[in-house]
C-alpha cells in the first residue's frame, strides 16, 4: 500500500529531471566560449561560439540568450550551412511556449541539413531528431519518441561518429523503457550507453547519469547489489563536482535505494545532503521533492510524528503542493500517518480532503477524459456525417449520371424507334406504291391479253369470213356463173333464129339474164376481188372506186407509191378497208365528192378517204363504233395501224389510216 | 388447113360457154380448132396448131387471161387474140389491150355482135363491144388536166411547208409522226409533178391553193 506511491512519485521526478542537461564544468563552459568570442578572428566559429552560448544562457538568462543567437544569425549570415544550425538553437527558444511552432522549425533545419554529408551536419540532424522526439514525448507520445531515436537519432549519431551523442541516445531510451517499466529494455539499452559513454571518455556528468538512473532501474527490478554498485560508479564521476545538479537525483535514488533495503538512517543522511544541496542551490521544489522522500522514510521507519511534522510543512510549501498529485499523496499519507497515531478524527479530516481531491481529480481527469472522448465522438460523428454526406453526394451525382444515362437511353431509344417509325412508313409507301405498280401492270397486261384474245378471235373470225367469201364467189363463178353464161351464149344463138312473134319475148329474156350475170358478178367481186390478184392492189382499188361512181357521187382515186410486194392479206385487208370506208360515205354523207387516197413509204401505208358530205359528231355515242366500224378497227388492228376520224357536221369527214406493211 | 375459114380456139373455164359458143360459132366461115377449160393445155396447143383467133376468157383456173394474152402474143404474133369476158373494170380492159389484146367483149354479146367482132379483128381491127368502148373512153381526171383534189390534211401541210415550216415543226405540230409528214410532202410532189419545194408552192400558187 506504501510502496506504490512511493514508486508513482520517483517516476514523476523523474520526468522531470530528464531534459535538464547543463554540462558539470557550468560556467566554465560559457567562459570558454567567451573566450573563442573574443579571441576567434573567423565569423563562422564566432557565430557558433555565440549559438551554443544561446543555447547554454536559455532558461537561465533568457535576455543574453536571445543576444546571443541574434549575434549567431548575425555573423553565420554569409554562411548557408550555419542557417541549419541557426534554425536548431532557434527552435530550442520554442521548445517550451510553442511545441508546434518548434518542430516545424525543428523539421526545416533538418531539411536544410539534408543537404550536407559531413560529420557535423549528421551530428546536429540527430540532434534535430532528438528534439522533436522529445517534443513528442511531451505530447505523451512514448512510442514515436523510441522510433525516431532508433530510426533517425541514433542513425545519424554513428555516421557523425559522436560516441558521446550515441550513448546520450541509449540513455535517452533506457530512461523511456524505465519509465514505462519495461525494465529489462531499459537495463540493456542502459548498458549500451554506458559503454558508449565510457569509451567515448564523455562529460562525468552524462556518465554519472547514465550509472544512476540503471541504478534506479536495478531498484525496480529489485537487483540491489547492482544498484549498489551503480550507484557507487556515479557518485565516483559526481565527486569532483559537489554542487552538480546530478547530486540532487544521486542522492533521491541513494536514499530510495536505503529506504527499500531498510537503511532508514543512511536513507536520510542522503536525503538529508540533497536537501543541503538543494537549498544551497535554491532549488526549492527539489528540496521539496526530497523531504517528501524522507516522509516515507519516517513513515517506513513507523515515525509517525516525524512523518507528519514533515507533510505539515509540504502542505505550506507551494511549489509542491501546486501539483494535485503531490497534494492527493500528502493528503493520503497524512490520512494513513493519522490513523498509525490512533487520531482518528485527523485521518477522517484528511481522508474526507482526499477522497474530494480524488473525486474533483477524477471528475476532471474524467471531465477532461469525457471531453476528449466527446471530441473524439464529435469527429467520428463529424467524419461520420462527412463520409454520409460524401456517400449522398457520391448517390446524388450518381443518380444524376444514372439519370443523365437513362435520358440519353431513352432519347436514343426514342430516335431509334423513330427511325423505325419514318423507315417503316416509307417502306410501306414504296412497298405500297410498287404494289400499285404492280396490279397496274398487271392490269394492264390483262387488258393487253384480252385486247390480244379478241384481235386474235376478230382475226379468225375475219380470216374465216373471208375463206367463206372466197368460196362463195367461187362457187358462184363456177356454177352460177358458168351456167348463167351458157345460158347467155345459147340465147345469143336462138335469137337470131327465132321466129318474129316470139322475138320480143327472147329480147326480154336476154335482158334479164344479163342482168343476172351482172348482178352475179358484182355479189361475186364482192365476195372475193378477183382482179386483186390479176391486176394488182393499186388497179383493183381504182377499179373499185370507178365501180362506186356514179352520176352524183365520184371518187377520186390517188394511188402513191404503191409497191406490189405487199403479201395477199395485207392487199385484201387494205382493199377491204377502202371498201368499207366508200360503203360508209356512200351510204351515209350525202356527199358529192369522195377523195381515196393510198400511199406507201417504206414499211408504213397510209389510207385517206375524205368525204365532203354532212358529217358528224365523233363524239356522240351514236356514232360510236357501229358495225362497220368495228370491222374497220379489227381489220386496222391486224395490220397494227392506228385509225384517226375526223368529222364536224356539215364538214366532211376524214379518216386517216396508219398501217404496218412488211414491204 | 381450111384456107377460107377463119381457125378459132375457145379458152374459157366454163366448158357450159364453151359449149354455147361452138354452136353459136360453127358453121360459114368459122371453124373451131379447138376448145380449153384451163390456159395452159391451150398455151401447147395455140404454139403447135397457131389459130388465126383465140377467144380469151380472164378468168382461168390456171393462168390470168391477161398474162396468158401476152404470151399467145409472143408465141404466135399473128394469131389474132379476142377476150371475151364478164370483167368490166377499165384497168383488166386497159391491161390485156397492152398485152396485145385485139378486142375486148363482154359475154352477154349477141351472135350477131360476136361475128362481127370476129370479123372486125380479123380484118386488123382493133374491136370492142359497145360497153367496153364506153368504158376505156371515159377519161380520168388527170388527163384532162385539172387541178387535182387536195385533202384538209394535204391543204394543211401545203399551207405549212409555204411558211418555211420543217417536216420536223409540221410533225410535232399536227401531232403525228415525221414519216407521215415525208410521205404527204412527197405525194404532194406526185400530185403536181413537181420535184422541189419551190416548184410546189409556184404552182399550189398558180390553182390558187394557198
Amino acid at each position: 500500500m506504501i510502496r506504490n506511491p512511493l514508486i508513482i512519485l520517483l517516476l514523476v521526478l523523474g520526468i522531470y529531471i530528464c531534459p535538464a542537461q547543463t554540462p558539470l564544468s557550468g560556467s566554465t563552459y560559457a567562459d570558454s566560449l567567451n573566450q573563442i568570442l573574443k579571441n576567434a578572428g573567423n565569423d563562422s566559429v564566432k557565430a557558433r561560439a555565440n549559438l551554443l552560448l544561446s543555447e547554454y544562457w536559455y532558461n537561465k538568462n533568457n535576455d543574453e540568450a536571445h543576444e546571443h543567437l541574434t549575434k549567431g544569425n548575425e555573423l553565420g549570415q554569409n554562411y548557408p550551412y550555419l542557417k541549419g544550425l541557426q534554425l536548431y538553437y532557434e527552435a530550442y527558444f520554442y521548445y517550451d511556449t510553442d511545441k508546434e511552432k518548434s518542430q516545424s522549425i525543428y523539421l526545416t533545419a533538418d531539411s536544410l541539413l539534408k543537404e550536407y554529408q559531413n560529420a557535423d551536419a549528421y551530428y546536429y540532424r540527430s540532434k534535430v531528431w532528438r528534439r522533436i522526439g522529445a517534443l513528442k514525448q511531451t505530447l505523451d507520445d512514448e512510442k514515436a519518441f523510441t522510433d525516431i531515436l532508433l530510426n533517425k537519432a541514433i542513425p545519424f549519431a554513428r555516421q557523425s561518429g559522436d560516441s558521446v551523442l550515441v550513448g546520450d541516445h541509449y540513455l535517452a531510451l533506457g530512461i523511456v523503457f524505465k519509465n514505462q517499466r519495461q525494465l529489462d529494455k531499459a537495463e540493456e539499452y542502459c548498458l549500451k550507453a554506458i559503454s558508449a559513454l565510457r569509451n567515448a571518455r564523455a562529460e562525468p556528468g552524462v556518465l554519472a547519469k547514465a550509472y544512476y538512473t540503471i541504478a534506479e532501474n536495478y531498484v525496480f527490478e529489485e537487483k540491489y547489489a547492482q544498484t549498489k554498485a551503480m550507484l557507487d560508479s556515479a557518485k565516483v564521476r559526481l565527486s569532483p563536482y559537489p554542487d552538480s545538479e546530478h547530486f540532487l537525483r544521486y542522492y533521491a535514488i541513494e536514499g530510495m535505494y536505503f529506504t527499500v533495503v531498510g537503511q532508514f538512517d543512511d536513507a536520510l543522511v542522503s536525503l538529508d545532503r540533497g536537501i543541503a544541496l538543494a537549498q544551497k542551490r535554491a532549488l526549492k521544489y527539489e528540496e521539496q521533492t526530497l523531504l517528501f522522500q524522507k516522509f516515507y522514510v519516517h513513515y517506513n521507519d513507523k515515525e509517525y510524528r516525524k512523518a507528519e511534522k514533515i507533510f505539515q510543512f509540504l502542505l505550506e510549501q507551494k511549489e509542491i503542493m501546486s501539483l494535485a498529485i503531490n497534494k492527493l499523496q500528502i493528503y493520503q499519507g497524512l490520512t494513513e500517518t493519522y490513523v498509525n497515531l490512533g487520531d482518528m478524527k485527523q485521518a477522517y479530516e484528511w481522508q474526507k480532503k482526499y477522497s474530494t481531491l480524488s473525486d474533483s481529480l477524477h471528475t476532471s481527469k474524467l471531465k477532461s477524459d469525457i471531453n476528449a472522448l466527446e471530441i473524439k465522438y464529435n469527429n467520428a460523428e463529424k467524419e461520420k456525417r462527412i463520409a454520409r454526406l460524401e456517400a449522398e453526394n457520391k448517390m446524388a451525382s450518381l443518380a444524376a449520371h444514372n439519370n443523365r444515362l437513362a435520358n440519353w437511353l431513352l432519347g436514343t431509344i426514342s430516335l431509334f424507334f423513330l427511325f423505325v417509325v419514318l423507315y417503316s412508313y416509307f417502306y410501306y409507301r414504296k412497298d405500297k406504291k410498287l404494289a400499285f405498280e404492280k396490279e397496274q401492270n398487271y392490269r394492264n397486261q390483262l387488258t393487253k391479253l384480252k385486247q390480244d384474245q379478241q384481235l386474235m378471235s376478230a382475226q379468225a373470225m375475219l380470216k374465216g369470213e373471208e375463206l367463206e367469201r372466197k368460196r362463195m364467189a367461187q362457187d358462184l363463178h363456177d356454177g352460177l356463173g358458168g351456167i348463167l353464161t351458157g345460158v347467155r351464149i345459147n340465147l345469143s344463138n336462138v335469137e337470131t333464129k327465132v321466129a318474129k312473134t316470139l322475138y320480143e319475148e327472147v329480147k326480154k329474156i336476154i335482158t334479164n339474164v344479163d342482168k343476172s350475170m351482172k348482178e352475179l358478178r358484182r355479189i361475186a367481186h364482192n365476195l372475193m376481188p378477183e382482179s386483186l390478184s390479176r391486176i394488182g392492189l393499186s388497179s383493183a382499188l381504182e377499179d373499185l372506186c370507178k365501180s362506186y361512181e356514179t352520176l352524183d357521187f365520184k371518187v377520186d382515186y390517188q394511188p402513191y407509191e404503191i409497191q406490189s410486194t405487199l403479201t395477199e392479206t395485207e392487199k385484201l385487208t387494205i382493199y377491204r378497208i377502202v371498201q368499207e370506208l366508200l360503203n360508209n360515205a356512200l351510204r351515209h354523207s350525202k356527199a358529192s365528192l369522195a377523195i381515196v387516197q393510198c400511199s406507201q413509204n417504206e414499211n408504213k401505208f397510209y389510207i385517206t378517204v375524205e368525204d365532203n358530205g354532212i358529217g358528224f359528231d365523233p363524239q356522240s355515242p351514236l356514232n360510236q363504233k357501229g358495225l362497220g366500224l368495228r370491222n374497220l378497227d379489227h381489220r386496222v388492228q391486224t395490220m397494227d395501224g392506228s385509225i384517226n376520224i375526223i368529222s364536224e357536221p356539215n364538214d366532211g369527214t376524214t379518216v386517216n389510216i396508219e398501217l404496218n406493211v412488211l414491204g | 388447113m381450111y384456107l377460107d375459114k377463119t381457125s378459132i380456139v375457145i379458152v374459157d373455164d366454163h366448158s357450159i360457154v364453151i359449149e354455147g359458143l361452138k354452136s353459136l360459132l360453127d358453121g360459114d366461115p368459122l371453124d373451131v380448132l379447138g376448145h380449153f377449160t384451163s390456159g395452159n393445155e391451150a398455151c401447147d396447143f395455140i404454139e403447135r396448131e397457131r389459130p388465126d383467133l383465140v377467144l380469151l376468157d380472164i378468168n382461168l383456173p390456171d393462168v390470168s387471161g391477161i398474162d396468158l394474152c401476152r404470151k399467145i402474143k409472143a408465141m404466135a404474133p399473128e394469131t389474132k387474140v379476142l377476150v371475151l369476158s364478164n370483167h368490166n373494170e377499165r384497168n383488166i380492159i386497159m391491161q390485156t389491150l397492152q398485152n396485145g389484146a385485139n378486142g375486148y367483149m363482154l359475154k352477154n354479146i349477141s351472135k350477131q355482135g360476136l361475128l362481127q367482132g370476129i370479123s372486125a379483128v380479123m380484118a386488123g381491127e382493133i374491136h370492142f363491144c359497145n360497153e367496153i368502148g364506153g368504158i376505156i373512153s371515159k377519161p380520168t381526171k388527170y388527163e384532162l388536166g385539172d387541178p387535182p383534189y387536195l385533202t384538209k390534211r394535204e391543204k394543211q401541210i401545203l399551207r405549212m411547208v409555204a411558211d418555211g415550216e420543217t417536216t420536223q415543226e409540221i410533225a410535232s405540230r399536227l401531232n403525228v409522226s415525221p414519216l407521215t409528214i415525208e410521205t404527204h410532202r412527197r405525194n404532194l410532189h406526185h400530185k403536181f409533178q413537181v420535184k422541189n419545194v419551190a416548184e410546189l408552192i409556184m404552182v399550189a400558187n398558180k390553182h390558187q391553193l394557198l
